[in-house]
């Protein structure tokens, strides 16, 4: 049976390590809130330049811009977008998991592209090649950093070394719509298609000609999908770690009152058999007599 | 008679840079600086790093540094979108300064330099210190 002191030292280990979680729980709630405000105020923009582009798209529908035009599928690229720090739960291993969903369905070669160190790992210790590797953007995921990814993968697809390019993310728009997906980024699908929204012909000038627009707008829109995507991801990796430190600090708790029970009753015995050898000590000294 | 106004609204990606009723405006746009008045008719611009002015219902001029971009007309009113916008009082004169010296240095040099790229830069530190005198002496 442990000692009283075990027990004691026990009890008071875990509640450092809940102390810990319970700080990371409140940090992760306020990053939390910070990048979903990030997400929230990026959506009229990103809105907007959709229809821009739609309405450009719309006016010259059959543009031969490399950025739209579909190509023979010999080698799709993939972007996993994980996190640098863990302790978030199964945020990326659920990245993951879709991730390598996405490449057993492909029946074209597969090239991996990561952000986050989290992927990077995973992919080395699997011994998988990786084409390239991003970090995460700081926290406040500043526009020069996404533009430099972006240009990147904007880059590689226009050299041919992709032929279709697949960003792997966790999505984050309300509870329900939430999780790890993965979604088309090049080559741009056609705007206003899925929408099924029936052109305004016609009712609109440009300038530059709609061409030439057109290059100006597709690679402004494929940051906007990047920037989306990683400040999504950073918002549903805070989530994710605020969910988790909140359990491991439940589980401290439990553990504490389990702890704290079994201290007390181990007092308790050592009280009862103190009392009881001081009694029959007592006793025999009184026999004596 | 007041004169007619219609409204600009500029977005970034980060948030709601402005809303409010304008006169007239005067923006950089790709092809040569243009300028929009009340009642334009439906149209898409695009935009290149450089100064916007902007007449307020006051009759008192703006002006703000817009990092290229997109200019929207669409039912009489404006929506620009650029990547940034900034007012004269946000602009850090001596970054911009900076910025401005080490894109002439690139542009001089050329070897293995992307010269889009330090255009670019060049272009937005030049708007930045146009729009920071402008807006100093109140024009």
């Amino acid at each position: 049976m442990p000692s009283t002191r075990d027990i004691r030292r026990h009890i008071r280990g875990v509640k450092n390590i809940r102390q810990v979680t319970k700080a990371m729980h409140m940090v992760a709630a306020a990053r939390l809130r910070r990048a979903q405000a990030k997400a929230e105020a990026a959506r009229p923009y990103a809105e907007r330049l959709g229809v821009i582009l739609r309405d450009v798209f719309a006016a010259n529908p059959a543009t031969r811009h490399p950025l739209l035009v579909q190509r023979p599928l010999r080698r799709v690229g993939l972007v996993v977008i994980s996190s640098d720090r863990g302790l978030c739960g199964a945020f990326n291993a659920g990245i993951l998991r879709e991730a390598g969903r996405f490449v057993e369905a492909q029946t074209a070669d597969v090239g991996l592209m990561t952000v986050g160190r989290k992927a990077r790992e995973f992919f080395q210790r699997m011994e998988i090649t990786i084409d390239q590797s991003f970090l995460q953007p700081s926290r406040d995921v500043r526009l020069e950093e996404v533009g430099l990814i972006s240009k990147q993968i904007i880059n590689d697809y226009t050299a041919g070394q992709y032929d279709q390019i697949h960003l792997a993310y966790a999505r984050f728009a309300g509870v329900l719509k939430s999780g790890p997906v993965v979604s088309q980024l090049l080559p741009v699908p056609p705007p206003g298609a899925a929408e099924g929204i029936v052109p305004r012909a016609g009712a609109c000038q440009f300038e530059p000609a709609a061409e030439a627009l057109l290059g100006a707008l597709l690679p402004q829109y494929v940051e906007v999908l990047v920037y989306r995507a990683l400040v999504e991801s950073l918002a549903g990796e805070q989530a994710a770690r605020m969910v988790a430190m909140k359990s491991a600090t439940d589980s401290a708790s439990d553990m504490i009152e389990t702890l704290t029970r079994e201290y007390n009753r181990v007092r308790q015995t050592a009280i009862t058999t103190q009392i009881l050898e001081v009694v029959s000590g007592a006793e025999a000294l009184g026999h004596e007599k | 008679m007041a004169e007619k106004t219609f409204q600009l609204e500029i977005l970034t990606l980060q948030r709601l840079f402005l809303r409010e009723q304008v006169r007239f405006l005067i923006a950089p746009g790709q092809e040569g600086v243009f300028e929009i008045l009340p009642g334009h008719a439906p149209f898409i611009f695009a935009l290149k790093p450089g100064p916007l002015r902007i007449r307020q219902p006051d009759g008192k001029d703006a002006h703000i540094a817009v990092g290229g971009g997109f200019l929207v007309v669409e039912a009489g009113n404006v929506s620009i979108l650029t990547r940034s916008a900034e007012h004269p009082e946000e602009i850090d004169r001596a970054r911009a300064a900076k910025a401005e010296a080490r894109a002439q240095e690139r542009l001089q040099k050329r070897d293995g330099v992307d010269v889009l790229r330090a255009q670019a830069a060049l272009q937005r530190a030049l708007a930045r210190l146009k729009v920071a005198e402008y807006g100093g002496k109140g024009l």
